[in-house]
């Protein structure tokens, strides 16, 4: 109700369907604390399985470094010095076992990446009280994230293209000018409205894969997820404690203490994205 | 006869060296360059004073026209080079045409003409469509016919008219945009042998530099507001209508070149030569942006002018002038000339990393100014006395700079300058050894060979018997043939005054020239009744000293390796469960350090966690 000062007349609200009826509840934070709960134990096998595959090949290329570096006791310890670790290592490492473990490692990377839809779509069931259930059903949630996927992926080209194409023009536009600051500056410049876009097509299809999970139909869980599209803020705020947690790692030492500082930061690392994936799922709107 | 008119030359020519300062040099260039920026051109003229200093008269002269490399994809140069240099490539022609070459009355361009193979005996690598190359010569070198002889000692004077066409530049000379590097541009006259033979050879495309010292005085015509820095001191500066005109005198160097650009911003500062007080005006020309850079490179040059003035001999010119090259130039970058040379870096500073960063370029291209500047030798014939020993004073003054184990690469890694210049000469297949000619590399690995290879030769004798020591023997080479062309014999003898005959016989002579190898390696370490025993043996020709390290329960101690001895049998009271052979890093000449060690240490292998680490976070950044 408002009040027209001018001429005192009294406005009331509109009647009709839904009039009175109370504002929708606030959507997201509340619930998706039970939500991020409930997830835990597959929170924690998607965890165990990237540490279990990290592991298998981490060693596979330390013991190739190791038969590289010949007798000596320390093979790390003076790698820089030119110790047992230098350029004659590196040969034999590159000449002999290099090959093979970037083949092998590339390929495990990319089966984990086309795994990571369905481990996704588990781990998004598992947040879901209220999704179809049964094999069948499991596997057309699959076949329905599958199609998400494939149907942002000229979204996705475009932000890739956004990424690459500014930057790209930027630098065409400013090479040649003598002085290299405004050339440089502009560039990572020109990066942002491309990882921002790039980031946007990810809370989208975080969002779609969460409305497929729970039986909506794709293109409808497309239009629901490109209607939701602000929640981009709190999918960067996830995005980028995971990816500080992440990378952080590599900053510390190998010791015991900081071995463990770095478990349990990789750990905050899938916590996090699952906290983002319980928000994605609590953000949709109620099905009709 | 014959032997008669030598001795008469020779006495001539002892005339000639003890001429008073007033007669004119024997060599001198006055150049005039007009240049237009717009179509990147030199309208050059002037005279050549030339003196046939050899014991024999001379019927012709050589010539060189070294911006006639990049004239077209099949001069030797390109042929050589790939027609790219660091991954910059050939995009544009360039070349020099001479007009008017007179003496006297005489038009010496009759005649004149490049020669039928290099004359330098090379063999150029196959043209691959020399077909479609029918009537492309390569005209980097010239054999003028004379009229007349000119007998020895005499002197001549050329009148010269050319024009220079510089090309994109992508290796040395050329421009980007409005930034002119003004290299090998004029006609130059070849280096004439004492013993009368020409000392020419075309552009190759690992060497350009052997020339006698000359005066020169170059006028350099660019549009007002223009910056130019150039070989010689600044004489006159005069502003005319639509040009200005600087005239840059210098005396006593082999080559003149100039960089202009409208741009260029300066900084300069007198810095002291060395111990005696003088001081040697020192300026940097740079791109806007390049500031605190520039701060960098002329810190750099200050401490390399005292370092190497000390070891070799000061600096005897009044001025240095120090580029920096933009980003588009980058062809340009790490060059050398008498009295300017081109630097490379960016426009950020990085300090702690001197050999990836400002550092390791300035202090190379800057002790270029002794080893061949001044000590010009003969860089297509002994590229390693030119590359190889300016690639040793540079890691000196890294080491000088950033103590031994950050002078390659400093905070977090600290790596060692020397050991990033061994393990860059281990790379790759084997290569002939330093001695080679410049040409002399046609399946590559000249840059490792000579640069990296020389360089570590001559660490490993510095670290092996002190390098206060090696700097003394260095140091007496340089101030031997200070402005002079020594040859590899020269460096073996004044290694050999400071050493002994012996080490120019065993070691240098054995490593730069004939590529000796030097290979030690460990037997197992064995223990028995309170005693330790292992064996070590080198393979290979060079007689490098050196000490094992035994470590281990019974304490630490040393057992010297005597030179001589080809096996070293220890067997000593103790438990010693770790034997290293040269601990402290000195020999930089074995190709394989994997064997140096016996041990019956468990082997403390590899930390998993860094790599694992990484790969999760790859993992987790991909996964669902």
């Amino acid at each position: 109700m408002s009040v027209d000062t001018h001429s005192a007349r009294i406005t009331l609200p509109p009647a009709g369907p839904g009039a009175l009826a109370p504002p929708p509840p606030k959507r997201g934070t509340p619930s998706s604390i039970g939500t991020f709960v409930r997830s835990l134990p597959i929170t924690l096998l998607v965890h165990g399985l990237g540490l279990a595959l990290s592991w298998l090949l981490a060693t596979r290329w330390v013991g190739a470094l190791e038969a590289a570096t010949g007798t000596t006791p320390t093979p790390g310890a003076d790698l820089f010095a030119g110790g047992a670790l230098a350029m004659e290592s590196w040969r034999a490492f590159s000449e002999n076992a290099l090959p093979n473990l970037i083949v092998s490692t590339l390929g495990m990377f990319w089966l984990w990446s086309l795994s990571s839809i369905g481990l996704q779509v588990l781990w998004l069931r598992a947040m879901t009280l209220v999704r179809p259930s049964g094999i069948v059903a499991v596997a057309a949630t699959l076949g329905r994230a599958l199609l998400v996927s494939l149907a942002l992926v000229g979204p996705l080209l475009f932000s890739l293209a956004f990424v690459i194409g500014l930057p790209a023009l930027w630098h065409l536009a400013f090479r040649a000018d003598p002085d290299p600051r405004w050339h440089d500056v502009g560039m990572l410049a020109c990066l942002l409205p491309g990882t921002l876009l790039f980031a946007a097509w990810a809370t989208v299809k975080d969002l779609a894969y969460a409305g497929v999970v729970r039986g909506d139909r794709v293109m409808l869980a497309i239009y629901q997820a490109w209607r939701e599209r602000d929640a981009l803020g709190r999918y960067l705020g996830y995005a980028i404690v995971g990816l500080a947690c992440g990378w952080g790692t590599l900053w510390l030492g190998d010791d015991l203490s900081t071995a463990l500082g770095a478990q349990a930061l990789l750990l905050v690392r899938t916590l996090s994205r699952a906290g983002w994936l319980a928000h994605a799922t609590v953000r949709l709107p109620p099905q009709d | 006869m014959e032997h008669l008119r030598i001795a008469l030359c020779a006495l001539v020519l002892s005339f000639a060296a003890t001429a008073s300062a007033d007669d004119p040099p024997a060599h001198a260039y006055t150049l005039r360059a007009r240049l237009d920026p717009a179509l990147h051109t030199i309208a050059g003229q002037g005279t050549i004073r030339w003196t046939n200093q050899s014991t024999r008269p001379q019927r012709e002269l050589w010539i060189h026209l070294y911006l006639n490399a990049f004239a077209h994809r099949r001069t030797i140069f390109m042929r050589e080079s790939g027609g790219q240099l660091r991954g910059v490539r050939f995009d544009g022609q360039g070349g020099i045409r001479v007009t008017r070459l007179r003496w006297g009355d005489d038009d010496l361009l009759e005649g004149a003409g490049p020669p039928d193979a290099p004359s330098d005996g090379s063999t150029p690598p196959e043209d691959e469509d020399e077909a479609a190359g029918a009537g492309e010569r390569d005209e980097t070198e010239w054999r003028v016919p004379l009229p007349r002889a000119v007998a020895p000692g005499e002197s001549i004077e050329l009148e010269v008219i050319f024009e220079s066409r510089l090309p994109p530049v992508f290796a040395r000379s050329g421009y980007a945009g409005d930034f002119h590097v003004v290299a090998q541009w004029f006609p130059k006259i070849a280096r004439l042998e004492r013993d009368g033979t020409w000392a020419s050879f075309p552009y190759h495309g690992n060497g350009e530099f052997y020339a006698d010292f000359a005066d020169y005085e170059l006028t350099v015509e660019t549009p007002p507001g223009w910056q130019v820095g150039a070989t010689g001191q600044l004489r006159s500066h005069d502003e005319g209508p639509g040009r200005t005109s600087r005239t840059f005198v210098a005396e006593n160097v082999h080559d003149q070149v100039f960089v202009a650009a409208p741009w260029l911003q300066e900084l300069a500062e007198p810095v002291p030569a060395g111990p005696d007080g003088r001081e040697i005006a020192v300026r940097v020309l740079y791109p806007p942006g390049y500031e605190s850079a520039a701060e960098r490179h002329l810190e750099v040059t200050r401490r390399g002018l005292v370092h190497f003035g000390e070891m070799l001999f000061p600096y005897p010119y009044e001025q240095l002038t120090v580029v920096v090259p933009p980003r588009a130039a980058s062809g340009a970058a790490g060059m050398e000339y008498p009295q300017l040379f081109l630097t490379a870096g960016e426009w950020f500073r990085w300090d702690s990393m001197p050999m990836a960063w400002h550092d390791e370029v300035t202090a190379h291209e800057l002790g270029h100014q002794w080893f061949q500047g001044m000590v010009a030798t003969h860089e297509v014939r002994w590229p390693m006395l030119d590359e190889g020993l300016t690639e040793w004073v540079t890691g000196d003054l890294m080491r000088e700079m950033h103590g031994r184990r950050r002078s390659g690469i400093g905070w977090p890694f600290d790596v060692d300058g020397f050991e990033i210049r061994r393990g860059v000469a281990l790379l790759g297949d084997a290569t002939p050894p330093p001695g080679t000619p410049a040409y002399g590399f046609p399946d590559g690995g000249y840059g490792r060979t000579i640069y990296f290879r020389t360089s570590s030769v001559l660490e490993t004798v510095a670290r092996t018997w002190g390098r206060d020591r090696f700097r003394r023997a260095l140091g007496s080479y340089a101030r031997a043939n200070r402005f002079g062309h020594p040859t590899p014999e020269d460096l073996f003898r004044a290694f050999d005054a400071e050493y002994g005959r012996w080490m120019s016989q065993r070691v240098l002579r054995p490593a730069l020239m004939e590529g000796a190898s030097y290979q030690r390696s460990a037997g197992p370490l064995t223990h028995e009744g309170g005693r330790t025993r292992v064996t070590f043996t080198r393979a290979g020709e060079l007689p490098i000293p050196t000490r094992v390290r035994l470590s281990g329960p019974a304490g630490e101690t040393e057992v010297p390796w005597p030179a001589r001895q080809r096996e070293l049998a220890i067997d000593v009271e103790g438990h010693y469960d770790l034997a290293q052979a040269d601990p402290r890093r000195h020999g930089l000449v074995d190709a394989d350090r994997r064997d140096d060690v016996a041990t019956t240490r468990d082997r403390r292998g590899l930390s998993v966690q860094g790599i694992w680490r990484l790969l999760a976070t790859l993992f987790g950044s991909a996964g669902p």
